[in-house]
């Protein structure tokens, strides 16, 4: 409990004004992204890891609920206070502190957001290649608790691939220093795997050391529509198979084209059963050929109609589609819930088709967003929050969607996490052995369980 | 070893797989007077669960094993405990060509898992200094790399998932089949280069890539070390190399004694692209264009190079063995560094070669003394270290028993960090049997079993 000697001393740390308990701004700082709530008791504004240190020291003397928040698009839940406590809020610590273009690293605190970095690195020619759809307004920080993904992740990797360090603070208010810019040469483990991912069970990073990388020089984009998406599916497959790995192997639905239509008109196929937005990109040699190679690929699999953008503006068109997807949707309904499961690329073609079966047997409209390439799937569940009965069902369509996933020798999520949203379902991955051991490793980090506390890792009876 | 374990080793594996031989221990240990007290080969995962139980109730130390051909980098010797030999696991469980994932347990061997994948034109992008002989198991236990590192990344970028026993005894998963998986911590990368201390890996799910459609290797002659540097700086920044290898001229000396007779002396830049033909060519174009000595080469010519770059370490310490020291440095303090070192080795006296992977800032440095001799280099090897540290990097010795360079970089990470490492040390190994003798953790746990 936050008491008021607790606040005094928040007080203390951060500052008057950094400290807020009114109800709007609790009420404000009880969601995420994602359908999961929980009011905090108090918001905690830092500008350094020495606050944070200080905070986190009070709060395991007191044993008080922390929980880290960037720019609270997380889909997950991870951002959500659900155990009250102290929310400790990182945008305002939104420097980046170092861009080093010939050693090909940048350095920044958690509250950038992902598209400032990508906008500073752009005029040396460089890129950070995670790249979330959300990355207007998710921070790094945030990027790094949740191993973002992104479009471009078939190709380049996840945040996984491109965080090289950080500074962390421990939840006992230590702070470390962790990986660095160099690649490792000295016999020591890699805690960068643990903590990239980790929800926030592990610590807060307050610097992040990031790898940039040389802008690929020339693109090439190719739209090809289909009449069902299981043809879609099987394209996917059979573009890896013949060697080439695109750079993005988006798939949408005919439900996600017209909305997207709709509200942009910008000339997509209305009729289409789903299209494949597929880009490679890299030297300008070879290009062109590859993309005739992915154009005939297409059609062997039964594309209707496949189209090379001719130009920048039709190419931009294409993406603005993509990234206005869900947006687009958000038209259709008062409520949607993003899934985020992963199958392996040959069985898209199946879950692709059970989706569509829950979406009859449930009665419940399914728009289908896919990172193809990669298994990656986004089906969004369209609903209204207040109808009850409606949400009973979504709830069974989600379970049936992931207990499917995992048959088909997926996973429960690709890049959004597991946080509140898909606790239970961490039963259905792992076994008992297995969750006991992930508790043990969390409690090595974070022994009094004050860090995003109940999340990730589901409680196990016998841990530790 | 009491008889009574050996008994109990012998009921879990059968009398077979538990070797108490000399002749056995001796290939197993890591230096002439310290060895293991028996060696067990597993044949199943559940077998290696019985062992780690078996050891754990009475606290005998053991330590995972694969072909050996790595285990002095990580490994320090260790008197007494077991070897957990795992060749006799070596199977391939699953060969999903058309997710491009294998499923492999730890013992298969390098070179009959790239044989196999070829079947459907795909590899598995590691290239350790032994190819053929080494495991699975061993390249992820090692974080193994080659050369083409800088293309791909060392082996944590090309594993999916893991089979892992704990020595509780407990078998667990990590990761999947799928590249995004974002389900538990990820284990898998935190196993990779973890060294045997903290469980065994039995079983990997790899990540393949399609072989490419082209590869050519380019060799660049220049009879200045500081020209070569100059190169390697301008095709690291203009084009995109897989692999971008730079050798001093006592190394090409090396290569030259190794059997790899290039055209001219003097120090060398070894270049390779991959990828489809036209991306391949306008590269290989771009640096024929600015130096005109290149040397183009494919198939059995690029082999050839590349099979005497592997031997360097080996050929240049021949019998009398030699130290191999590694330093770190940002890519801006590369031409330094190695201008630097190398005039401080010619000072030395010392017989002395530098190789670099320079894409990936890393350069190794090769003293022609005997690692029992390493006081006879201490002070070189300090100045280097010193040069290393000044330039924003560090320096580690790979194949001798003392980690204090290794320790102090470490410890400068925060005073929490070596409690931190304790715990999770903990986490996995609440009895402490795991390979105590490795690297990775011996400056961090009680070590008063590795003999040092």
């Amino acid at each position: 409990m936050v008491d008021q000697a607790t606040l005094n001393e928040l007080v203390k740390i951060v500052g008057r004004e950094n400290v807020l308990t009114s109800k709007v701004s609790l009420n404000t700082y009880m969601y995420d992204a994602s359908l999961v709530y929980g009011q905090p008791e108090v918001i905690v504004y830092v500008q350094n890891a020495q606050q944070i240190s200080a905070i986190l020291k009070l709060a395991g003397s007191k044993k008080i609920p922390v929980t880290p928040r960037g720019g609270g698009t997380c889909l997950s839940g991870g951002a959500v206070p659900q155990r009250g406590g102290i929310v400790i809020v990182m945008t305002r610590m939104n420097r980046i502190l170092e861009i080093d273009p010939e050693n090909r690293i940048a350095v920044v605190e958690p509250g950038v957001t992902n598209m400032e970095l990508q906008k500073a690195v752009a005029p040396y020619g460089l890129v950070y290649m995670p790249d979330p759809a959300s990355q207007k307004v998710s921070t790094m920080g945030g990027n790094l608790g949740e191993n973002s993904g992104g479009m471009r992740g078939i190709k380049y990797g996840l945040t996984k691939d491109h965080i090289i360090g950080m500074e962390l603070v421990l939840s006992n208010g230590e702070i470390v220093q962790i990986g660095g810019k160099l690649e490792p040469i000295a016999q020591e483990l890699n805690l960068n795997a643990l903590i990239i991912g980790s929800e926030g069970n592990l610590g807060i990073a307050t610097k992040i050391i990031c790898k940039l990388t040389p802008a690929p020089r020339a693109n090439r984009t190719v739209l090809a529509s289909y009449k069902t998406l299981e043809d879609a599916g099987t394209t996917v497959s059979a573009i890896i198979a013949h060697g080439i790995i695109p750079c993005t192997l988006e798939l949408m639905d005919n439900k996600i084209i017209n909305a997207v239509e709709d509200w942009l008109h910008i000339g997509l196929p209305v009729d289409a059963g789903a299209i494949l937005l597929i880009e490679v990109d890299g030297w300008d040699a070879g290009l062109d050929r590859q993309a005739q190679q992915i154009m005939q690929i297409c059609r062997e699999n039964g594309a209707t109609d496949v189209k090379l953008a001719q130009n920048a503006r039709e190419r931009d068109n294409l993406w603005l589609a993509r990234r206005s997807a869900i947006g687009a949707i958000g038209r259709l309904a008062p409520n949607y819930d993003m899934e985020d499961a992963t199958v392996p690329r040959t069985k898209l073609p199946e879950i692709l088709k059970e989706v569509n079966r829950l979406s009859q047997e449930y009665n419940l409209a399914i728009g289908m967003l896919a990172h193809a390439g990669d298994g990656n799937l986004h089906p969004l569940v369209l609903f209204d929050e207040r109808n009850k009965e409606q949400m009973e069902r979504v709830e069974k369509v989600r379970a049936a969607l992931f207990r499917k996933a995992l048959d088909l020798g997926g996973t429960l999520s690709g890049e959004h996490g597991i946080g509140l949203a898909k606790l239970e379902f961490m039963r259905w991955a792992f076994n008992p052995e297995e969750l006991q051991f992930l508790r043990r490793e969390r409690l090595a980090f974070d022994p009094g369980e004050i860090l995003n506390a109940g999340k990730t890792v589901p409680d196990t009876d016998t841990a530790a | 070893m009491r008889q009574e374990i050996i008994h109990k080793l012998e009921q879990i594996l059968g009398s077979g797989n538990c070797q108490v031989d000399q002749d056995i221990r001796r290939r197993h240990s890591l230096s002439k007077t310290a060895m293991p007290d028996a060696v067990v080969y597993p044949e199943n995962s559940q077998q290696v669960a019985a062992v780690l139980k078996l050891a754990g109730e009475e606290g005998i130390p053991v330590v995972p094993w694969g072909a050996g051909t790595m285990a002095r980098r990580g490994l320090l010797p260790l008197a007494g405990g077991l070897i957990i030999n795992l060749t006799r696991m070596n199977k391939v469980v699953e060969y999903d060509y058309e997710n491009m994932t294998a499923y492999v347990e730890a013992g298969i061997s390098l070179g009959e898992l790239q044989k196999i994948l070829r079947t459907h034109n795909l590899y598995w992008p590691v290239e350790p200094v032994e190819p053929d002989t080494c495991t699975v198991g061993g390249c992820i236990a090692a974080g193994a790399s080659g050369p083409s590192k800088l293309g791909y990344g060392d082996v944590k970028f090309h594993i999916l998932g893991l089979e892992v026993v704990l020595p509780t005894g407990e078998i667990i998963h990590t990761g999947g089949k799928t590249v995004k998986n974002v389900q538990d911590y990820d284990n898998t990368r935190f196993l990779a280069g973890s060294w045997g201390s903290l469980g065994i890996i039995t079983r990997a799910m790899l990540k393949l890539r399609p072989v490419p459609e082209k590869e050519t290797t380019v060799f660049l002659p220049f009879k200045q070390l500081a020209e070569a540097i100059a190169a390697a700086r301008a095709i690291r920044n203009e084009t995109l190399p897989v692999a971008l290898e730079l050798l001093d001229g006592a190394a090409m000396a090396v290569l030259n004694r190794a059997g790899w007779k290039p055209a001219a002396e003097g120090s060398g830049v070894l270049v390779v692209y991959n990828g489809f033909r036209e991306q391949v060519d306008s590269q290989v174009d771009y640096v024929k264009k600015h130096y005109p000595a290149a040397t183009v080469m494919e198939e059995e010519a690029a082999a050839a190079a590349w099979q005497a770059r592997r031997q360097l370490f080996p050929v240049f310490a021949g019998e009398s063995g030699a130290v191999m020291a590694s330093a770190a440095v940002p890519f801006t303090a590369m031409e330094e560094f190695l201008t630097r070192a190398r005039d401080e080795l010619d000072r030395s006296g010392k017989e002395a070669a530098l190789a670099s992977h320079f894409g990936n800032c890393h350069v190794h440095i090769l003293l022609g003394e005997a690692p029992e001799a390493y006081d006879g280099v201490q002070e070189t090897i300090n100045r280097l270290a010193t040069l290393a540290g000044d330039l924003g990097g560090l320096l580690v010795v790979d194949n001798i028993d003392d980690l204090a360079l290794t320790r102090r970089w470490v410890e400068a990470r925060g005073k929490a960090i070596m409690e931190l490492l304790s715990r999770i040390k903990a986490a996995f190994d609440p009895r402490g049997i795991m390979a105590p003798n490795s690297k990775v953790l011996a400056y961090v746990i009680d070590n008063s079993r590795a003999a040092s």
